[in-house]
């Protein structure tokens, strides 16, 4: 289960845009958060993200090791997102209402 | 910053470093070194490392911290030397002592004190002197006790870091107490006490701070704390150190029932310095004396196992310390060897009078139970680490 501030949460949001390399996902986050992960907060959600098959390393020759959003990784995203969503939408009726 | 960004690396897990190590270099290369990066990766290394270990071994580590910790904290704790003096009620009860303290630890009384005998002399150039005074009257000890001669008695003692301001103070209070009993007669509870100082301060003794408790109170905290975290990472084992540590509590502290209980009795006198070479001929003396051994069962053995008598070093002092099972044996050995020196003509100086021991020095039953304790937990440690995690659930 992904949190909704989890970093791993936020760097499958940035793949979902298409592959990355962990500097652009870190830089992606924080144009589209506002949120500044760490070298080590990347790499820690990095680790499980792949480790779960959610994230997939891409081939490359480059040092920088771009990575991919698998079919389980989307599939597990857009669930987050549809409880996200319910919330967002529960959350701002209510605000509309109150 | 970059190297010790680089050197923080290292602490990753070998397995994390082979397969990811490289990209990550990469990563850094592109990042500016910052302390924030820093620390980061610093962090980032510990919960990698959490994450290889098995449960057993974070909690391992948690009890390594919290030992290290407490032993570290265990040496800056400085010794206490407490002198004390007693004073014999030569006619009248306990209950004539208290407005005769009150007036000793009065308000003047102390103030006069602390600046004569120097007391807290950074503690007054930044605390209120009322707060001072309130730190040297927890540094007083006044208690009702009864004298060798049968008769109440009360023992006043001081605590200090130093040694001479302990026994000065101890010696101040003396006075102090004494010049108060003067008017004694002021109040109905004390009016017609009159009192005389039966021993003089003693030499300061050490009163180290119990430091083996120290080390095993931070080893076992660090332990439960090292539980707490890992049960909440999802540890199901702490159910095994609860048993395993309750056992050995229970089972040291029992077998501690079975040992035969040990009293100790001791007693210091002073000697002049024109005695010095008698001293050790009158130690050989005394312990071959027959008449000792006869106050024993069990003889000489068991005597010259037991009593230890000695020079204390750098002062004019002999301890007489004799331990037994039998508390009234150790009593009456150690009264009648101080018996035995006083008996010569060298004018000595009853210190510290033969003490009755009330409780046994050994065995030490709660110390047994703690250390029982810890060796559950250390034995629940070493099994769960010994079983490697099957898998982890890792979630994402």
């Amino acid at each position: 289960v992904i949190r909704n501030n989890d970093p791993a949460l936020l760097v499958l949001a940035s793949l979902a845009e298409g592959d990355k390399h962990g500097y652009a996902i870190m830089e992606d986050i924080e144009r589209f958060s506002s949120i500044k992960l760490g070298p080590g907060t990347l790499y820690g959600a990095i680790t499980r993200l792949e480790e779960n098959g959610w994230i997939a390393p891409v081939p490359t020759s480059d040092r920088r090791q771009p990575y991919t959003l698998t079919a389980l990784g989307r599939k597990s995203l857009e669930a987050e997102l549809a409880v996200l969503d319910d919330v967002l939408t529960t959350a701002l009726n209510r605000l509309k209402n109150a | 910053m970059k190297t010790a960004i680089n050197a923080v690396i290292w602490l990753y897990p070998k397995a994390w470093r082979n397969r990811y190590q490289d990209e990550f270099d990469a990563l850094l290369d592109e990042v500016p070194p910052t302390w924030h990066a820093l620390f980061d990766v610093f962090g980032g290394a510990l919960k990698m490392q959490m994450k290889a270990w098995s449960p057993w071994k974070v909690v391992a580590a948690f009890a390594a911290a919290g030992l290290l910790c407490a032993i570290a904290f265990s040496v800056t704790v400085p010794d206490q030397y407490v002198s004390t003096a007693i004073i014999t009620i030569e006619n009248g009860g306990v209950e004539g002592v208290s407005p005769i303290v009150q007036r000793m630890e009065s308000r003047s009384a102390l103030t006069q004190m602390i600046n004569e005998q120097d007391l807290y002399a950074h503690e007054r150039a930044h605390v209120p002197i009322q707060d001072v005074i309130e730190r040297v009257k927890q540094d007083i000890r006044v208690a009702t006790v009864t004298s060798t001669k049968g008769l109440p008695a009360i023992s006043i003692s001081f605590g200090a870091r130093d040694a001479i301001k302990a026994q000065r103070t101890a010696q101040a209070l003396v006075g102090q107490f004494l010049d108060a009993s003067l008017h004694a007669h002021e109040d109905d509870r004390a009016a017609g006490h009159t009192f005389a100082l039966y021993d003089p301060p003693s030499l300061p003794v050490r009163v180290s701070p119990r430091r083996s408790r120290i080390i095993i109170m931070g080893a076992i905290a660090g332990f439960l704390a090292g539980l707490l975290f890992a049960m909440f990472n999802g540890l199901k084992m702490w159910k095994h150190a609860v048993m395993l540590g309750a056992a050995g509590a229970i089972l040291l502290g029992a077998a501690s029932y079975l040992v035969p209980e040990r009293y100790s009795s001791s007693a210091v006198l002073a000697y002049r310095p024109a005695d010095e070479a008698r001293v050790q001929p009158m130690i050989s003396t005394v312990t071959s004396n027959a008449e000792l051994h006869a106050l024993i069962p069990s003889g000489q053995n068991k005597l010259r196992e037991h009593l230890h008598i000695q020079q204390i070093q750098n002062s004019r002092a002999i301890l007489i310390q004799f331990d037994y099972p039998d508390q009234r044996i150790a009593h009456n050995v150690t009264q009648y060897v101080v018996a035995q020196f006083i008996k010569q003509d060298w004018n000595l100086e009853i210190l510290d009078p033969a003490t009755f021991p009330q409780t046994p020095f050994f065995p030490n039953r709660s110390t047994a139970a703690g250390v029982g304790l810890g060796l559950g937990l250390v034995i629940a440690t070493i099994l769960g680490i010994k079983e490697r995690p099957q898998t982890r659930a890792s979630s994402a």
